[in-house]
């Protein structure tokens, strides 16, 4: 009980060391530019590269060419809702949003189709460039079906969409695998590594104006002191973590199961603490710690997104709810660095005097 | 000046030794192993390239047609039911999509089923046309059978919102051929089907065409050397990985302003800065002196980085000019870095403040750049980010000078300002005070802000940082598309330069420097206006001019003779403040500032409706 009253002595120190220097509220402000960062990404490619079929609608092309290539090309891009202008209107109209010129080549000799498109660098670039795109594939089938390549050869299937199916979905696509493969890990990591800096901090700071040494004069051993700071920035972050899964499914980002991502990322919170713990334990100054742990974490994430069963993976297999989840992997790597860091620190701590 | 070189370069060393000195050999060794693993972690990822492997798919099969193609993607989970089952497990929202024989079944009401489809038909597409690509390989006579078209796609650079001058086509017997193809049979001239990356300008024939067989990619080239593609190959411009690479080339810089940080912030915190300015060294030398070496060294590692790229293939040409020219799109964004570093020192009280405020502003600092330059659609806005210069110079684009201008100007001398600003700051009684983060800032600037003259430069000084802002709201208006967005956008450009043409005249007459009186107030607003106006002006000359040949010729002599009233609205808005904080205290200084605003914007948006057509 007295020891209890002791740590949460240390722990309103704590708090009110954060407090007064307003951390805690600019740590939230960096969390939330990340997360106003990452979401304005996911937009930003979901409209400049996903889209509505509607920004291409009533833009124009010119066909050049005689041939029945260019005249099969002008039908398939009428019939995705673009406005084909015969060349030799051309003169009356002035001009137009895209241009084609087909040099050479016919659907049923076998010779290359060679095929020039002039488009303008805009925002509904990557629209109009989908819908040629499709055009030009479904001319190409054309042409492999003519020429007989589809008989000898057995291809993979073909998934054909509507165009309106296909843009629809595919915006779908990035906003979901931009934001359950970035956002979310990026906006659900970020506390529990501001954590790790923050225990860092702390620690780093007690050692260096040697109030340590004021502290280690209480009842509490080093150990217990360390012990503490750590828990609350542990604790700290397991809370800013869980307030971020619910400000996300407020933002209409669902998580599914929650109960395993918390206990995932309480776990990895365990993780940063313990590294920026003994980092600043076992660093000479501040700046080195700081500078090793910024180094650490930053590997940690990069590898993480890369790796298969990585805490990184878990998480987005977690929150979309995938049927291939691998715990083991991540539960190995925790069981085995997380131990491993307690007892080094437990060491470092005690060299310490 | 000579004395003062040699005083700066003695701190630098000075801060050098110090800096190696710091650490023991093990936490050295330790941190130099981790940069060297950080790096090259990165380079491997930059040249081999990278998939985040991330199941996120369910599908359930009820046929294996598409057994390969879900093989060679981790995103899909697949389980092979019967179709019934199947059916009922998508209706229950076990499974995304179902694949049957001769169809698949999605929800339209569920977005991540959506997704799944559009994965699968961009993975099956993928795969299908691969499967060409290796026939083709094995066998290049059959070529044409099965990649019978070749596309050469040409971008045309044109700004939006301005009258669009499209080329003239001209009639079919005037147009080129752009380029020829010869059957295996002809012997002479051919172009080249070759794995990307491995451009070669020679010309052999087809029959000596050798292809790697893990090329994923196949390409040609046409007689002027331009890039053909089959269809599947033609894609939107992402510009991704190139921005990786300029963050890449960004490291140093925001690992070492870190450092800068920490040291600077160890000299305050110990006092030991009292010893410097007990030397004979000035504020602005000690400045420089404790920069100059760590960002020297950033500057050096990035060149050493680029040479590294280069070595790799990664820049188009690895030759000394292409180092250089990337190395001077990278030394703004740097400068910027230390510039925040060096006011997280000033505005801060501790270490952990300090960390808190640098981190918050290089995060902000971080998006900043990498936001415009990974949305190729949006350029030449992008160029609002240095970071696109670099990406450019990596996706082997022209840059021109005036687009590298552009690029670079506003945040040189945005980095300049601030460390002109920081400096005001650096003195003792500044340094070993505690005082609060604005308290300090308006300190700096009351430093600074001698006369009211200085309130002219000042007001210019801010107009860097107005322009850099304003077109950070417009990237990110571009990029949300919210509604009103033009409303928008006018209201938060006016408020960004109402607000910063008022901090000079605020800590004149705030702090009692000036006599509150409408006359004084009057001087301090014409001095503000007419320096944030002449400066705005200069800079977005600079910017327009890379934007001039697409601007119409007539319109030109008309903004010119309408250059009048933008400098009667700068003088008017600064006036409104000045005038209001003459009788005005405390909080209803941002009233004052509102109302400014609100004059500023109706100006703006009555300039847009009458001169824009179709606003």
């Amino acid at each position: 009980m007295a020891a209890m009253k002791r740590y949460l002595a240390l722990v309103r120190l704590e708090i009110g060391g954060i407090r007064s220097q307003k951390i805690m509220v600019l740590a939230v402000f960096v969390q939330l530019v990340m997360l106003l960062a990452s979401s304005s990404l996911t937009v930003g490619f979901s409209s400049a590269y996903g889209g509505d079929l509607r920004v291409v609608e009533g833009k124009s092309v010119v066909v050049d060419g005689v041939s029945d290539v260019a005249d099969r090309l002008s039908e398939l891009l009428k019939s995705k809702g673009l406005i084909v202008v015969p060349s030799d209107y051309l003169g009356m109209i002035g001009s137009v949003d895209v241009q084609i010129t087909v040099f050479s080549g016919s659907l049923d000799r076998d010779e290359p189709i060679e095929i020039d498109v002039s488009l303008p660098q805009s925002t509904y670039t990557p629209a109009l460039l989908r819908i040629l795109r499709s055009s030009l594939e479904e001319l190409q089938e054309d042409a492999r079906q003519i020429r007989g390549g589809l008989d000898v050869v057995n291809p993979p299937p073909r998934v054909v969409l509507s165009d309106s199916a296909a843009f629809n979905a595919m915006e779908k696509q990035i906003i979901f695998e931009t934001t359950y493969m970035m956002l979310v890990p990026i906006v659900l990591l970020l506390p529990l590594i501001i954590s790790g800096g923050l225990v860092l901090d702390s620690i780093s700071e007690e050692k260096e104006s040697k109030t340590l040494h004021l502290l280690q004069a209480t009842p509490l051993s080093l150990f217990e002191i360390i012990g503490v700071k750590m828990l609350f920035y542990m604790v700290a972050g397991i809370i800013q973590a869980g307030v971020w899964v619910v400000l996300l499914q407020i933002i209409s980002v669902e998580l599914s199961n929650i109960g395993w991502m918390i206990l995932l990322l309480a776990s990895l919170s365990v993780f940063f603490v313990l590294i920026g713990g003994l980092l600043s334990l076992t660093m000479p100054n501040k700046a080195m710690a700081q500078l090793a742990y910024t180094l650490l974490s930053t590997l940690f994430i990069l590898v993480w997104f890369i790796l298969p069963s990585s805490p990184v993976s878990v998480i987005v297999a977690l929150a979309v709810k995938s049927q291939a989840i691998s715990y083991i992997a991540t539960a190995a790597m925790l069981l085995i660095i997380i131990p491993t860091v307690f007892y080094v620190i437990l060491v470092s701590s005690r060299r310490i005097h | 000046m000579k004395s003062s070189a040699r005083r700066v370069l003695a701190l630098a060393k000075w801060e050098v030794l110090r800096g190696t000195g710091r650490g023991n050999r093990a936490s050295t060794l330790g941190i130099s192993l981790l940069i060297i693993l950080l790096l090259g972690f990165m380079a491997l990822f930059i040249t081999q390239g990278f998939s985040m492997s991330f199941t996120l798919y369910s599908v359930a099969a009820s046929t294996h047609r598409f057994d390969e193609v879900f093989e060679v993607d981790s995103r899909f989970h697949v389980q092979h039911l019967d179709e019934q089952l199947a059916l009922q497990k998508l209706n229950s929202g076990d499974v995304d999509i179902v694949v049957t024989d001769q169809k698949i079944h999605f929800n339209d009401k569920n977005s991540k089923s959506l997704a799944a489809l559009s994965a699968l038909e961009e993975v099956s597409r993928t795969y299908r046309e691969q499967f060409f690509h290796n026939i083709v390989r094995q066998n290049f006579d059959e070529t044409f059978r099965f990649l019978p078209i070749w596309v050469k796609v040409d971008y045309k650079q044109v700004s939006e919102g301005l009258q669009l001058i499209q080329p003239q086509l001209s009639s079919m017997g005037d147009i080129e051929p752009s380029f020829e193809f010869e059957t295996a049979q002809n012997a002479g001239q051919q172009a080249i089907i070759d794995s990307r990356g491995e451009r070669s300008r020679a010309h052999i024939p087809f029959e000596d065409l050798g292809v790697e067989q893990d090329a994923d990619r196949l390409s040609a080239l046409d007689s002027d050397g331009e890039e053909v593609l089959p269809p599947s190959e033609i894609a939107p411009q992402m510009e991704f990985p190139s921005v990786v690479q300029g963050v890449l080339l960004l490291a140093p810089a925001i690992f070492l302003s870190q450092a800068y940080g920490n040291s600077l912030m160890g000299e305050r915190v110990g006092r030991k800065a009292e010893l410097i300015f007990a030397s004979p060294l000035s504020k602005y030398e000690i400045i420089l002196g404790k920069t100059l070496p760590y960002f020297l060294l950033a500057l050096l590692a990035t060149v050493g980085i680029s040479s590294v790229q280069g070595l790799f293939q990664i820049v188009d040409s690895a030759s000394l000019g292409s180092i250089v020219l990337i190395t001077m799109t990278v030394v703004p964004a740097a400068l910027m870095y230390f510039a925040f570093s060096l006011v997280a020192v000033l505005m801060a009280n501790s270490f952990r403040e300090m960390t808190v405020i640098a981190v918050f502003a290089q995060t902000i600092l971080t998006v900043y750049l990498i936001a415009p330059a990974a949305l190729p659609v949006i350029f030449p806005m992008s160029l609002i980010s240095p970071l696109t210069a670099t990406t450019q110079v990596f996706a082997g684009n022209i840059l021109t000078a005036s687009q590298y201008l552009l690029s670079t100007v506003p945040f040189t001398l945005s980095a300049i300002t601030i460390f002109i600003l920081a400096s005001s700051l650096f003195s003792e009684e500044a340094l070993f005070v505690h005082r609060k983060i604005l308290g300090r800032t308006l300190e700096g600037i009351d430093t600074l802000t001698t006369s009211p003259n200085v309130v002219f430069l000042l007001s210019a000084a801010t107009v860097v940082f107005a322009i850099t802002a304003q077109l950070a709201i417009l990237s990110f208006i571009i990029i949300l598309q919210p509604p009103g967005a033009v409303f928008l956008l006018v209201i938060s450009f006016a408020a960004v330069s109402e607000i910063l043409k008022s901090v000079g005249p605020y800590v004149m007459i705030s702090r009692g420097k000036v006599k509150r009186s409408y006359r004084e107030g009057f001087k301090l607003a014409l001095y503000s206006g007419v320096g944030f106006f002449l400066a705005e002006k200069a800079l977005l000359f600079v910017m327009v001019s890379s934007m001039i040949p697409y601007i119409s010729p007539s319109a030109i002599p008309g903004v010119l003779g309408l250059l009048i009233l933008p400098l009667i609205v700068h003088v008017s808005g600064a006036t409104i403040s000045s005038l209001g904080l003459v009788k005005t205290r405390g909080a209803r200084y941002l009233v004052i500032v509102a109302l400014a605003t609100i004059f500023h914007a109706s100006y703006n948006l009555v300039l847009i409706f009458s001169l824009i057509p179709g606003v």
